[in-house]
């Protein structure tokens, strides 16, 4: 009887276990095939964002010029505030919280026929996230994070850097055309979530890191491109002048040191200024050169052995007849070739220039890099105007003016590149301001060296040409304000008239520009230095304009590279005073 | 006689093999358990941790942004003037300028040579 009852006890748990097991197997098959939609609920994704490569510049890690942060962009979803919560208290919370106008938040809140309305621009405030994101009483605010680009520099080097747009592609400068190095690859992560939307850590079935971009490191320093930038303004500024242009290159290398036009404009918010501002005038405008042209007339009719230095030019009195039109000079008498190039004369040159001839002019002209691209690493570039072939003989004239600089047109890295090859023994060298490029493993991705591009001249030839345009600089010269103490300057004034479309030549507007090297002796680096349209009712020569600014680039340049000094006299007279020791 | 109820009857109702099979079963449906909770316990730590890295990286990022925006030029030149102070580059005859071997570079100036000149002794080498 006893074992009987027992028998029937076990009989009657197992009972109640396999109808357990039953409601289980139950209600696993009401969840997979009944319910199935609110299981897939509870997948979870997540893309993590790739960063945007660095831009440094020549000294390494230290001085970053761009970098990419993560930063929340907050937005309202004016449906989904809790009927329970207070509007009023959520609207002045999340203006506080973002510092923003109180108008503005209520405006977004009363926009209820869209789901996501932006709250002002990315921020990367620790205190907004964590007062608005432990708030209890807040709703219909969210957040998604974003990358944001900085610029921890502000205005320094905007031309060359550019910017990224509001999706984050780079859409100008350095930013645009190296865009597919500086990249990163977003990564991915798929799982599971828990009740609390929470991640399921043990559930990830995906996990991809996200890969940053590359570094990019510049050949400009932020040192010297800041005392041009100073400098560039306020020779604008005292001009009166619409704007202005400066580029400093490496002598032997080709490199550029800075790189900078005015007016600028700041990165992070490319919007305030208009598209004109964002373009890189030194490499993006062309110009009509004027006189600075003449150093390439000039050498190569001593390439060619068809002058010397001591060959006489008779410009009579100061105006000469070619092809029934009058070329003007200042100049007046007899002078040698040396004479011409100091003082600038237009018809001796002009007449270098015929006797050269269109062929070998133009072959002269486009060796030194005139008339086409250089292929600088920046989006943009143009080539210049240079006439070729044929154009030659339609236009007779042009044998008289593109000698002396006119009507022809060139970029100002193409003629501080060619100035720099007349310092490098007549050596054309690729300019470039990128210098490596590295992934974030550090593998070298990128690296540009020196290379020449021409020979138009031979070392002898190019030392000569130098040797004259010391005497731009000296006394008598047209050059006299780029002097620098302690270093000897070769270089050239030029000051050409723009040409206004449908009319011809502008009586008011002009380009004045001074380019040269430091030291002279043994240059080391060459500086152009352009002003766009200086006031007409002031002095607005090269050599009135942009020389002093040239000279005070120079100056700091020579000093900051450590550059000795060439010029003993100064340096004895320098010893002379009592030396303080900081 | 009267009958023993402490006695115990000795029942073969399940087998013992089949028990000790339970018993095995259970420990380690227990043990994996155990292991399995231990597990998620420990990867909502690497979560936890995963997201302080990311919080704490974006925090690093942001402090070193502010760090390079004090130490642009202007700044620095700003914060001289502020307290009475100016920089200059170091004028020629500051500048000392060795060969590999540690002597003077043949045609330039130094402050050696000034200093020896008015027979004071070498303080300062400022170089770049």
């Amino acid at each position: 009887m006893q074992k009987r009852e027992e028998h029937n006890r076990v009989w009657f748990v197992a009972a109640l276990l396999f109808i357990a097991l039953c409601c289980l197997g139950g209600r696993l098959a009401f969840l997979h095939l009944a319910n199935h939609s609110k299981l897939n609920n509870f997948e979870y994704s997540r893309h993590l964002l790739g960063m945007r490569g660095r831009i440094f510049d020549s000294n390494g890690t230290q001085f970053p010029m761009a970098i990419s942060l993560t930063a929340r962009q907050y937005f309202v979803d004016p449906r989904s505030i809790n009927q329970k919560h207070d509007p009023q208290y959520i609207m002045q919370t999340v203006a506080t919280a973002l510092k923003l106008p109180l108008e503005e938040v209520k405006d977004a809140f009363c926009r209820t026929n869209s789901r996501y309305v932006k709250l002002g621009i990315p921020t990367c405030d620790d205190v907004a996230f964590a007062m608005l994101s432990t708030n209890k009483l807040l709703s219909g605010v969210n957040s998604t994070e974003t990358i944001v680009r900085s610029y921890p520099q502000g205005r320094r080097m905007s031309h060359v850097l550019g910017f990224v747009n509001k999706e984050g592609v780079g859409s100008a400068g350095v930013e645009l055309k190296h865009n597919m190095y500086l990249k990163g690859i977003e990564g991915l992560i798929e799982g599971e979530k828990d009740a609390n939307q929470a991640e399921l850590r043990d559930r990830r079935k995906i996990d991809v890191q996200p890969i940053a971009g590359s570094d990019v490191h510049l050949t400009l320093d932020h040192n010297i491109q800041y005392e041009v930038e100073q400098a560039l303004k306020e020779g604008v500024e005292k001009a009166q002048a619409n704007g202005g242009w400066v580029v400093v290159q490496q002598i032997k290398t080709g490199a550029i040191l800075a790189l900078a036009s005015y007016p600028d404009f700041e990165p992070a918010n490319y919007n305030d200024e208009t598209k004109d501002v964002w373009r890189n005038k030194a490499f993006s405008e062309i110009f009509e050169p004027g006189s600075v042209m003449k150093s390439f007339t000039v050498g190569a009719a001593l390439n060619e052995g068809l002058v010397t230095p001591n060959t006489m030019f008779d410009v009579g009195e100061g105006i000469f007849f070619y092809a029934g039109k009058p070329l003007r000079d200042h100049v007046t008498g007899r002078l040698n070739v040396s004479t011409a190039l100091k003082k600038s004369s237009n018809i001796a040159c002009a007449k270098m220039g015929i006797m050269l001839g269109p062929k070998r002019l133009e072959t002269y002209f486009r060796s030194f890099g005139f008339g086409s691209p250089l292929g600088l690493d920046l989006p943009g570039e143009e080539g210049g105007l240079l006439v070729r072939g044929k154009d030659w003989d339609r236009d007779k004239l042009k044998i008289a003016r593109v000698p002396i600089g006119q009507g022809v047109c060139v970029t100002a890295v193409q003629m501080v590149n060619a100035y720099s090859a007349l310092a490098n023994g007549g050596k054309v060298m690729k300019p470039y301001l990128i210098d490596r490029i590295v992934s974030p493993n550090g593998q070298v991705v990128l690296q540009n060296r020196p290379s020449v591009l021409a020979r138009p001249i031979r070392p002898e030839v190019a030392k000569t040409v130098c040797e004259m345009l010391i005497g731009v600089t000296e006394e008598g010269g047209t050059g006299k304000k780029a002097g620098v103490k302690g270093y000897s300057v070769a270089g050239k004034t030029g000051t050409a008239q723009q040409v206004v479309p449908g009319v011809g030549y502008s009586g008011t507007d002009y380009w004045a520009s001074f380019v040269g090297f430091v030291p002279a002796s043994n240059p080391v680096f060459c500086v152009l230095v352009t002003i766009d349209r200086p006031d007409p009712k002031k002095p607005r020569t090269g050599g009135a304009v942009a020389a002093p600014v040239f000279s005070k680039i120079a100056t700091t340049t020579a000093r900051y590279l450590g550059i000795p000094p060439d010029l003993p006299d100064d340096v004895e007279k320098e010893e002379q005073q009592p030396l303080r020791i900081p | 006689m009267k009958r023993n109820r402490k006695r115990q009857v000795k029942m073969e109702f399940i087998p013992k093999v089949f028990v000790a099979w339970i018993v095995i079963v259970v420990s380690v449906a227990i043990g994996y358990w155990f292991m399995d909770s231990k597990g998620k316990q420990l990867n909502q730590e690497i979560r936890k941790y995963e997201l302080k890295y990311t919080a704490l990286e974006n925090s690093r990022a942001r402090e070193a942004l502010r760090w390079d925006e004090k130490k642009t030029p202007e700044k620095l030149e700003g914060a001289l003037l502020r307290n009475g102070l100016a920089m200059d580059y170091p004028k020629a005859t500051q500048v000392v300028r060795l060969d590999s071997r540690g002597r003077l570079v043949p045609g330039q100036v130094s402050l050696a040579r000034i200093n020896k000149v008015k027979g004071t002794v070498s303080t300062v080498a400022n170089t770049h």
